[in-house]
């Protein structure tokens, strides 16, 4: 037997997909601030925006020695 | 200049493509980097102040190199062209180009070069593998065919997709012998790791019930 989705059904599908999908979203940007908040970034004076450190580069006339990490997971 | 670039999943963030555009493929990544973005050495060094000064002198002299080679010296050029394909400044095809109109490379420059323009259409081939067992095998047929042509296995992050592709490969061909081959390559490189036991045991099992099929 083949199942059809209803419009009604499918509209429901696609509102719960987007209210998990913001909800993950809310998850992670909690997990992004909580690492920016972390003692790591308070020893020192990182530049978390990318065209800002490059600017500061420029004018110091000094490399840019980056870190890339994540937040989402330890 | 202390730069952060913080992978976070979170769609409205900026830059969360960086990692990739600079080379990276994991955690942490480190590297210096010019004011225009163009990476200059990266960290392979033990992650401590030392090690990290090291990589700093690397990127310097990468920069020397570089004026050097802007004053027209032939073998800074062919030494700068070598740099930027390891450092991804240029494609394997920008690099062959570049150093084709450079005159004969050294014996060591020519290996270092060809293990350099392997592991970039290894890199490439990657690209194309997903969760779907045909584009894996067919990865892994290329990089066997790459092995069989002499091509120089890669040594850096691509050499464990390569081998274990190859692995794939030889499995679903009953190919005991190649599978063998790549078994002892992944096991030289990864054999000590005592998170990769596990998957060793099981690739040995494998391995038994290829031979034993062949009898």
């Amino acid at each position: 037997m083949r199942v059809k989705i209803g419009e009604g059904m499918l509209a429901a599908a696609i509102a719960l997909g987007l209210a998990s999908q913001a909800a993950a979203q809310d998850e992670m940007a909690e997990k992004r601030d909580k690492k920016l908040k972390s003692e790591f970034f308070s020893k020192a004076a990182w530049i978390t925006d990318f065209e800002k450190a490059r600017e500061e580069s420029r004018k110091a006339g000094k490399p840019i020695f980056a870190y890339f990490t994540r937040s989402y997971s330890p | 200049m202390l730069y952060c670039n913080i992978t976070t999943h979170v769609s409205t963030d900026k830059d969360q493509e960086l990692l990739e555009q600079k080379g990276g493929d994991g955690f942490p990544y480190l590297i210096f980097m010019d004011a225009e973005g163009n990476v200059l050495a990266k960290h392979e060094d033990q992650r401590d102040a030392e090690g990290f000064a090291r990589t700093g002198k690397k990127a310097q002299a990468f920069l020397e190199l570089k004026a050097k080679a802007g004053k027209g010296d032939k073998a800074a050029l062919i030494d700068l062209a070598i740099a930027q394909l390891e450092l991804g400044h240029i494609t394997a095809e920008e690099g062959q180009k570049k150093l084709a109109g450079l005159g004969t490379l050294s014996k060591a420059q020519q290996a270092k070069v060809d293990g350099l323009l392997a592991a970039a259409e290894v890199r490439e081939a990657l690209k194309t593998v997903t969760r779907e067992k045909e584009t894996q095998l067919a990865a892994g047929q290329k990089f066997l065919e790459m092995k069989k042509a002499g091509r120089p296995a890669p040594e850096g992050d691509e050499a464990q997709p390569y081998w274990i592709l190859i692995m794939n490969y030889a499995e679903e061909h009953n190919d005991a012998g190649t599978f063998a081959d790549a078994l002892k390559a992944l096991r030289a490189k990864y054999g000590d790791n005592p998170q990769a036991a596990p998957f060793f045991r099981a690739k040995e099992a494998t391995l038994k019930e290829l031979q034993d099929k062949k009898k």
